[in-house]
């Protein structure tokens, strides 16, 4: 092999080096969160009864709406069997959805128990802790 | 250098297979593009080294290639529906466990080793599947007992034998078994493996170091008694004590990444032959003599850069399941390329594992390209499920 074919290996090796290292550094560019939900987000008003011990409350709140103990929640509960953050309403395509967000206590549709996120309809019932929410209306 | 070292058909259908399973669907959902692109770049890059280094091997690879994803095309449905996984955690360990009594009865003896079963022409490499039915198991129980293990007091017997004991049977076993086997190198990626995700469920150093302590005296006691690590241990503190016997492996890659440079030599242009497996557990030497530092360290920021998706995946997760699932599959693969290339660097004795989609291997290419598309379907689900 000549001095020159001997440099185009060289360089072509180099080439496949330069290729892995820009794939690497595609890999390392942030990716989108994936908790962000896909397709059309535009906010769904619901309406909300809050049942707290033997207090009712009514509540109008707007997608994404954080439901916890948190000061910073749409929906502030006082129950100690709420964590601060415990679920979420959230829009997508037009439907309402109920994310658990890894609450202590778990958050439950009409009496059951469920993964990650799941739709809503009015007239559902939510309970996180001791308190429940009624889905009133949904986009009013 | 050509790839085409198989028939142009066995070529293509590997291309078609490849891209079908990348461009695949997933029900709704955003799809993260990278952990296919990787990999597929990975074992391209795989397939061109062993091209270079065996056209035979090559040919034998682009058939597995197929196979791997083939199979994961076939799997993927199942795959999407990955948090079922955590409802028969049991299972997981019970059918590994088997998978090691069948290697250790059928198994095929290969390098003082009895690690493979042969189905038909087929060798199988069943350790490569448990891995993953492991962490499965790890996931799975972690998930569900995750919270307990963190509460319990680090003096609490009652609490710790309580919680951790299925888990350390189960996965003591497993690692037992793979080390009376003599497959250290898998045994190792295990216990890694499993302190990370344990870490990871419950923030519990005392339990990390505790259960890394106790390996670090089996290995001990190990080294003490069987020959075989023994002469693994000597190999790795004195190589070139015994340069034509027992030491020729390892001193004939060390002078391949000494001629490898900063640059390398250039592909085609080095003497990686000279190492006696350099397909499969030394492939790294060849690499760095080829490629040069620069060709590792790419390569390299190429894993790390897999693994830290997958770990940035797992933070994202609204389940423990999941999130801990792709934690456990992110400590695989990334401590897997950490002992190989730990191991041929000189920093750790070395133990035979493949470097993952690179070494030539079909039940590790088969095991991690499953890896990857478990990993994506954790990362691309639909973010609200469907209502009953």
């Amino acid at each position: 092999m000549t001095e020159l074919q001997d440099a185009w290996v060289r360089l072509d090796t180099l080439g496949i080096t330069g290729a892995l290292a820009l794939v690497a550094a595609v890999g390392f560019i942030r990716r989108p969160d994936a908790r962000e939900p896909i397709g059309d987000l535009t906010p769904i008003s619901v309406r909300l009864s809050i049942f707290e011990g033997s207090e009712r409350r009514e509540l109008r709140v707007l997608t994404p709406a954080v439901i916890g103990r948190a000061g910073n929640c749409h929906v502030q509960l006082q129950d100690g069997d709420v964590s601060r953050r415990h679920a979420r309403l959230e829009a997508e395509e037009g439907v309402l959805y109920l994310r658990d967000l890894r609450s202590a206590n778990g958050t439950f549709l009409n009496g059951e128990a469920f993964e990650g996120a799941i739709e809503l309809r009015a007239g559902d019932e939510i309970d996180c802790g001791a308190t429940r929410l009624e889905i009133e209306e949904i986009g009013a | 250098m050509s790839v085409l070292t198989g028939s142009p058909w066995l070529v293509a259908l590997a291309v078609v297979l490849a891209l079908a399973w990348a461009l695949r669907k997933t029900r709704g959902g955003r799809r993260d593009w990278f952990f296919p692109f990787a990999t597929i770049v990975l074992v391209l890059f795989g397939e061109i080294l062993l091209a270079r280094l065996s056209p035979a091997l090559a040919r034998k690879q682009l058939i597995w290639i197929c196979i791997a994803f083939g199979i994961a095309t076939l799997l993927q449905p199942y795959l999407a529906r990955f948090r079922r996984i955590a409802t028969v955690k049991y299972t997981w360990i019970v059918l590994s466990l088997g998978l090691v009594a069948a290697t250790a009865i059928f198994g095929e003896r290969v390098n003082g080793a009895k690690l493979w079963i042969r189905i038909g022409s087929l060798h199988v490499e069943p350790v490569e599947i448990i891995k993953l039915l492991l962490v499965f198991f790890l996931a799975a129980y972690l998930a569900e007992m995750g919270d307990a293990i963190a509460k319990a007091r680090w003096w609490s017997v009652r609490a710790n034998v309580k919680y951790l004991g299925p888990l350390f049977l189960g996965w003591g076993a497993s690692i037992g078994l793979l080390v009376v086997q003599r497959d250290l190198g898998m045994g190792a990626l295990l216990l890694c493996t499993l302190l990370t995700t344990l870490y990871a469920a419950t923030r519990r150093s005392d339990l990390a170091l505790g259960a890394a302590a106790i390996f670090a005296l089996v290995a001990f006691w190990a080294a003490m008694h069987f020959p075989y690590v023994h002469e693994r241990i000597a190999v790795w503190l004195h190589p070139f004590a015994d340069p034509y016997g027992a030491g020729y492996q390892a001193a004939q890659s060390y002078f391949s990444i000494a001629a490898g440079g900063l640059m390398g030599t250039g592909l085609g242009l080095g003497h990686p032959g000279f190492i006696p497996d350099v397909s499969t557990d030394y492939i790294v030497a060849a690499i760095a003599e080829e490629f040069g530092w620069l060709g590792i360290v790419a390569m390299l920021a190429l894993y790390l850069a897999v693994v830290r998706r997958a770990v940035s995946v797992a933070r994202e997760q609204p389940d423990a399941f999941a999130s801990l699932l792709a934690v456990g599959l992110a400590a695989t693969l990334g401590f897997q390329v950490a002992i190989i290339v730990a191991g041929v660097a000189g920093l750790v004795p070395l133990t035979g594992i493949t470097l993952p989609f690179i070494s030539y291997g079909g039940s590790s290419l088969v095991a991690n390209v499953l890896l990857i598309s478990l990993l994506q379907e954790i990362a691309s689900r639909r973010p609200a499920a469907e209502r009953a």
